[in-house]
C-alpha cells in the first residue's frame, strides 16, 4: 500500500502525458521487479527535455518509431509472459511447457480483455500454424520420395502433387493476406514460420510462377539464417 | 489363431483408447479448449487435393506418450524382477 501510494504521483504523471512518444514507458511500469526495486516515484522530465534539439530547429517534432510494428499493449503481466513464451518458442513443434502455460493463463479470468484478446488469437495461429507445417513436411517428404534416393528419378512433377502444391500456396498466401494491419506482429511471425518450409518446397521445383517470389524467410541475421542455409 | 484373435483385441483397445483421447479436449486436465479461427479454419479445411499429405504431428505425439507408458513397464518389471531374485537369493543363503 505505501509502494502504491508513493507511485501514484508517477502514474498520475504518465497518464496526462501521451504515450506516443515513448512505448517504453509501459514496459517500465509494468515489470514488478523495477517496481519494486525502485520505491521512489522516478522524476518526471518536462515538457521542454522531451523535444530533441535536432528537431527544434525545423519546428516541427520526428518520432523516430512511428512506423515499427509494435506489439498489443497487454496489461496482465502473466498474459504478456505467455504472450512472449508464445511469440519466441518455434511453431514447428509447440513445446507442452508452453501451451500449457497458455491455457493455463487463458482459462482464468482478467481485466485485460483486449489482451486476452490478442493471446487467443496469437495461440489460435500458433496450433494452426503447426499442422500447416506438418502438411508441409508431409508434401517435402513426398517430393523426395519421388525422385529417388539418390535424384536418379527427377521428372516432371505428377498431377495430383502439382495441385497441392497450388493448393497449398493459396492458402498461405490467402492465410497472410487476412492479418489485418494492427496484427503486423502475427503477419511476420507467421511469415517467418512457413516462409522456411514454403522455401524448403521451392527449392525442389522449377517453373515456379513468379508468385512464388513473394515467399519470404524472415528474420535473417547472417549466415546462420540466410537463404542457402534454409536448404535442406 | 490365438495370436489373430490377440492382436484384433490390442488393436480394438488401442482404437478405444485414442477415441477416447480424442473424446478429451487435447488438454485433459483443464479442459480448456481455445476454438480456432475462420482465418484458421480456412487454411486447413479439408480439400481433396491435399488430402495425402495429412499432418502427423497428433500421431507422433499419441505414440510418443505410448512409447513412454510401455518403457515405464519394462522398467518396473525389470526391478521387481531384480528384487524378486535378490529376495529368492537371501531366502537360499538363510536356508
Amino acid at each position: 500500500m505505501e509502494k502504491m501510494m508513493r507511485l501514484r504521483p508517477l502514474f498520475r504523471s504518465l497518464s496526462c502525458r501521451s504515450y506516443h512518444a515513448f512505448p517504453f514507458i509501459n514496459h517500465v511500469v509494468l515489470r514488478p521487479s523495477l517496481i519494486s526495486r525502485s520505491p521512489n516515484p522516478l522524476p518526471s522530465p518536462s515538457h521542454s527535455e522531451c523535444m530533441s534539439p535536432f528537431s527544434m530547429g525545423l519546428g516541427s517534432m520526428r518520432f523516430y518509431s512511428e512506423d515499427l510494428t509494435h506489439v498489443p499493449n497487454i496489461k496482465d503481466p502473466a498474459l504478456y509472459n505467455a504472450f512472449k513464451d508464445l511469440m519466441a518458442v518455434s511453431w514447428s513443434e509447440l513445446p507442452d511447457s508452453v501451451v500449457s502455460d497458455v491455457k493455463n493463463v487463458l482459462s482464468k479470468n482478467t481485466d485485460d480483455k483486449a489482451g486476452k484478446e490478442a493471446v487467443e488469437n496469437v495461440f489460435r495461429a500458433a496450433e494452426a500454424i503447426e499442422e500447416f507445417g506438418g502438411i508441409l513436411v508431409s508434401l517435402k517428404l513426398e517430393f523426395d520420395d519421388s525422385i529417388g534416393l539418390s535424384g536418379e528419378d527427377v521428372k516432371p512433377l505428377p498431377d495430383h502433387i502439382k495441385n497441392a502444391l497450388c493448393t497449398t500456396f493459396d492458402r498461405y498466401s490467402t492465410y497472410l493476406n487476412s492479418f489485418g494491419p494492427d496484427e503486423n506482429y502475427l503477419r511476420k511471425k507467421v511469415e517467418t514460420e512457413l516462409g522456411a518450409k514454403m522455401i524448403h518446397l521451392k527449392m525442389r521445383c522449377s517453373g515456379l510462377g513468379a508468385e512464388w517470389g513473394k515467399v519470404t524467410v524472415l528474420g535473417t541475421s547472417g549466415l546462420a539464417g540466410s537463404y542457402v542455409e534454409q536448404r535442406a | 489363431m490365438a495370436f489373430l484373435w490377440n492382436k484384433t483385441s490390442i488393436a480394438s483397445h488401442f482404437r478405444s483408447h485414442s477415441q477416447k483421447t480424442e473424446g478429451l479436449a487435447s488438454f485433459p486436465r483443464r479442459r480448456f479448449h481455445v476454438e480456432p479461427g475462420a482465418r484458421e479454419k480456412a487454411l486447413l479445411a479439408e480439400d481433396a487435393t491435399l488430402k495425402p499429405f495429412k499432418s502427423y504431428k497428433k500421431s507422433v505425439k499419441q505414440l510418443r506418450k505410448i512409447g513412454n507408458a510401455l518403457t515405464v513397464v519394462v522398467v518396473a518389471g525389470c526391478c521387481y524382477e531384480v528384487y524378486v531374485r535378490a529376495f529368492t537369493r537371501e531366502e537360499a543363503q538363510k536356508l
